[in-house]
């Protein structure tokens, strides 16, 4: 159990991989701009990284190593549409401001990473650690993000329909936080927070020891 | 060497074959849902800007919706339909084209009444940038300028809303297109009958 939730800590630390491994950025930059539409984008991450995780690594002594790239390309393809059928069925209006993110998970590097450097030479038990610290590392990361660029840059936080927060009347939001530039800046400052952070926790782990 | 090929090709067919099992499964259980959603989104579309109709029918008619697409050269046209009162008289049409924004192309609903004067406007489906494309597409005021409008060249010279420019010319485009088709096509159709 300690090493179970060792591999799940470090999803969301060490091995972040939006911070650290910097891996799966574009839907991150993309999608950013609402809460909302990144909560979604969160979950439906998780989803497919806990199951295809589960699944490849349940099959690992079934899959031949020559074809297994494609493989997992069939099993990860398989719960994105999955989740895309589900979204578009259940929860219309975030599936339309995610649009066509929803289907490229599939080319996520996250995804197809974990599968490779850890599903395929794990257990089932903790491929799902793994899964959820790493798909919760995503979701932390585009979730702040996307308050952050949608409260002061459009002014508003909305959530479901519902107005959370409004700042005053005498900010004028700029622009720049709701376009790509904007999103690479503030990207750059949350790495430079998490490493900073994660210096921090190591230097604590060696005094502890 | 036919060994190899069963070592590698059982797994991947067993494999593939559970994939498309699961994936038909979702799509049965998900298919009558989205079609509904869908639905009700043109349905909610189709009210907001032909606020005085009781319901729609879909034109049909191939010949129809040909000529549909060639009056309007730059803007897509994707469905037309007709407005109807509670006595089943057309009272106007309801015109669907996919104008690019920003964000790629946005769907959109443009109402014309019998005198082809337009009547409403709404973005249905739209990838804008939120704060700043939204500015247009989801401005009432700014949409609503476009009520009344009957010409075409017009409709395209009215101002757009600084900062989206893309997305109001996208506007425009659509409130164009439909303008067109009511002036090519949908005018000449004997008191708008049924197809």
């Amino acid at each position: 159990m300690k090493e179970w939730l060792k591999v799940l800590k470090n999803g969301l630390s060490f091995e972040n991989p939006l911070t650290i491994l910097m891996i799966g950025l574009c839907s991150v930059l993309a999608v950013s701009t609402k809460l909302e539409g990144a909560l979604f984008m969160g979950l439906a991450v998780i989803f497919v990284l806990v199951l295809s995780n589960v699944l490849i690594s349940a099959l690992r002594k079934f899959t031949p190593e020559e074809v297994r790239i494609p493989i997992f390309i069939v099993v990860i393809a398989s719960f994105v549409t999955i989740v895309d059928l589900s979204m578009k069925a259940f929860v219309p209006t975030a599936y339309a401001f995610l649009g066509v993110w929803i289907p490229l998970i599939v080319v996520n590097c996250i995804v197809l990473g974990r599968a490779e450097a850890f599903a395929y030479t794990n257990t089932v038990w903790m491929s799902v650690a793994d899964g959820i610290g790493m798909g919760l590392g995503y979701t932390i990361i585009i979730s702040g993000l996307a308050a952050f660029r949608e409260l002061f840059g459009s002014g508003s936080l909305q959530f479901l329909g519902r107005t959370l927060v409004t700042m005053p009347s005498w900010y004028p939001p700029p622009n720049i936080l709701l376009l790509f530039p904007g999103a690479f800046i503030l990207f750059g400052l949350i790495i430079a927070g998490s490493k900073a952070l994660n210096r921090h926790l190591a230097a604590r782990q060696e005094v502890a020891k | 060497m036919l060994k190899l090929y069963l070592r590698l090709g059982v797994p991947t067919i067993v494999i593939c074959a559970i994939a498309a099992a699961g994936l038909a499964a979702t799509y049965a259980f998900t298919k009558d849902r989205i079609a509904a959603q869908d639905k009700a989104a043109q349905e909610k579309a189709l009210f907001a800007v032909l606020p005085d109709a009781k319901s729609f029918k879909e034109v049909t008619d191939k010949g129809t919706l040909a000529s549909a697409v060639k009056a309007s050269p730059d803007t897509p046209v994707k469905a037309l339909f007709q407005a109807l009162d509670s006595s089943g008289e057309v009272t106007g049409w309801g015109v669907v084209s996919t104008p690019r924004g920003y964000g790629g192309p946005m769907t959109m609903a443009v109402g014309v009444d019998r005198n082809g004067k337009v009547t409403g406007v709404n973005i249905v489906i739209h990838n804008e940038t939120p704060g700043l494309g939204t500015k247009a597409v989801a401005n009432k005021d700014f949409l609503g300028r476009f009520t009344g409008a009957e010409s075409a060249e017009k409709a395209v010279k009215l101002d757009g809303i600084t900062g989206a420019t893309k997305s109001s010319r996208g506007v425009k485009r659509g409130v164009e297109a439909a303008l067109l088709v009511y002036d090519k096509v949908l005018k000449g159709l004997k008191g708008g009958a049924s197809q």
